[in-house]
């Protein structure tokens, strides 16, 4: 029997002599929950499991609220560092997933919100990204001209979404990574799934009316 | 280009716009930080240091049984230097009521503690109330200012309606 598995079921049996009907890490997988304990218990190198288990979902999620690859790898940093300092606090209402991901989320915030007073002061507005989806758009279409339109369109709605308001934007971009459900989304943000739900839908109409009214049209 | 083309090049913007991998080393560099102390620890621990100086400080003060002067600031320019041209400062025999700082504790000025001290020592420590600067000086009113002239003014003479007006 592996390290870990022997870790999950004395996990287990303490648990169920401690009296607690259900051990901390009972709503995470096996393996998941025994690195978490055995972290929760000082394990380092479970920790750095953790992160190597975590750190793409908890890397875009970062990048979904800040645009950049550094501050998002930043944040990411400073997510499981935070993570480790609150691990006892953490008490298994959510899954581990969803809270690391909660303070992914608040981090990145942080970090907007400093980057956005230090910018507004000693800069002019830039792009939401600096990430250029159009240039990574992948060439399928043959037809140079196709080609075109398709990255005119891809430009035109990549600046919609940055003209969005944060809200929206926000669960747009969470929704979009492909790496959460609407009800991770939800506990992320602390809001009712219906919520996630209506503020994508808003986020694509909101897109579609402006590509449709055309580019010059501007919202104020 | 129809909706569901536009709903399929928003989701692959916006996908791409999250897209990415963090960098290899995340890992160590996350392991490496995990004793790093949070930037605002080193300031709890000034809290109660300056809470056992303060405590100390009054102790103290208390001990000597007599007024302490706790804080000095010589950079501060002397208080004559504040006052007008010409006035000098009072020497009052009427000191300022003793535990009560003309200024607020803090502020780099000397300021007396205690009471215990015999009346006759305190006036020789206490610093001279300040004259009241010339410019503050409030001038009294002179009633005459605030009277109201009668205004000069002729008095209206309206002349009566003639009978042809009055009868339209």
């Amino acid at each position: 029997m592996s390290t870990p598995l022997v870790t999950a079921a004395l996990a287990e049996l303490l648990t169920i002599a401690d009296g607690d009907p259900r051990p901390l890490s009972s709503r995470e997988e096996p393996h998941l929950g025994a690195l978490l304990d055995a972290a929760r218990a000082g394990n380092r190198e479970a920790f750095g499991d953790l992160v190597t288990l975590f750190q793409r979902v908890v890397f875009r999620t970062a990048l979904a609220a800040l645009g950049t690859r550094e501050d998002a790898e930043d944040a990411t940093q400073e997510a499981f560092v935070v993570a480790w300092r609150k691990l006892s606090d953490f008490r298994g209402d959510s899954t581990f997933r969803t809270w690391l991901l909660t303070i992914a989320w608040r981090k990145a915030l942080d970090r907007r919100r400093i980057r956005k007073l230090w910018w507004n002061r000693t800069q002019p507005a830039r792009p939401v990204t600096e990430i250029d989806p159009v240039d990574e758009l992948k060439e399928g279409a043959a037809d140079p001209e196709r080609q075109a339109v398709s990255r005119d369109m891809a430009r035109r709605v990549r600046h919609e979404i940055g003209r969005l308001s944060p809200k929206l934007r926000d669960t747009l971009l969470l929704a979009a990574t492909g790496e959460h459900s609407y009800e991770e989304i939800a506990g992320m943000l602390g809001i009712p799934v219906g919520t996630v739900k209506w503020r994508v839908s808003a986020a694509r109409k909101t897109i579609e009316g402006s590509i449709k009214k055309g580019p010059g049209h501007d919202r104020f | 280009m129809t909706g569901s083309d536009l709903n399929r090049v928003i989701d692959d913007v916006a996908r791409r716009m999250t897209a990415g991998r963090a960098a290899p080393d995340v890992r160590s560099r996350v392991l490496d930080r995990l004793d790093d102390r949070p930037r605002w620890h080193w300031r709890l621990a000034l809290v109660p240091t300056a809470i056992a100086l303060a405590i100390a400080a009054v102790i103290l003060a208390r001990s000597t049984n007599r007024p302490t002067v706790i804080a000095t600031d010589s950079t501060r320019a002397p208080e004559t230097a504040q006052l007008p041209r010409g006035q000098e400062r009072p020497v009052s025999s009427e000191t300022p009521s003793i535990g009560v700082s003309p200024r607020p504790a803090g502020d780099g000025e000397a300021h007396r503690i205690g009471t215990m001290a015999p009346p006759s020592e305190l006036q020789e420590l206490a610093i001279p109330s300040l004259g009241a600067p010339e410019a503050v000086t409030l001038v009294s009113i002179q009633p005459e200012a605030l009277e109201i002239r009668p205004l000069d003014t002729a008095p209206l003479v309206i002349p009566p309606l003639d009978d042809d007006t009055s009868q339209r």
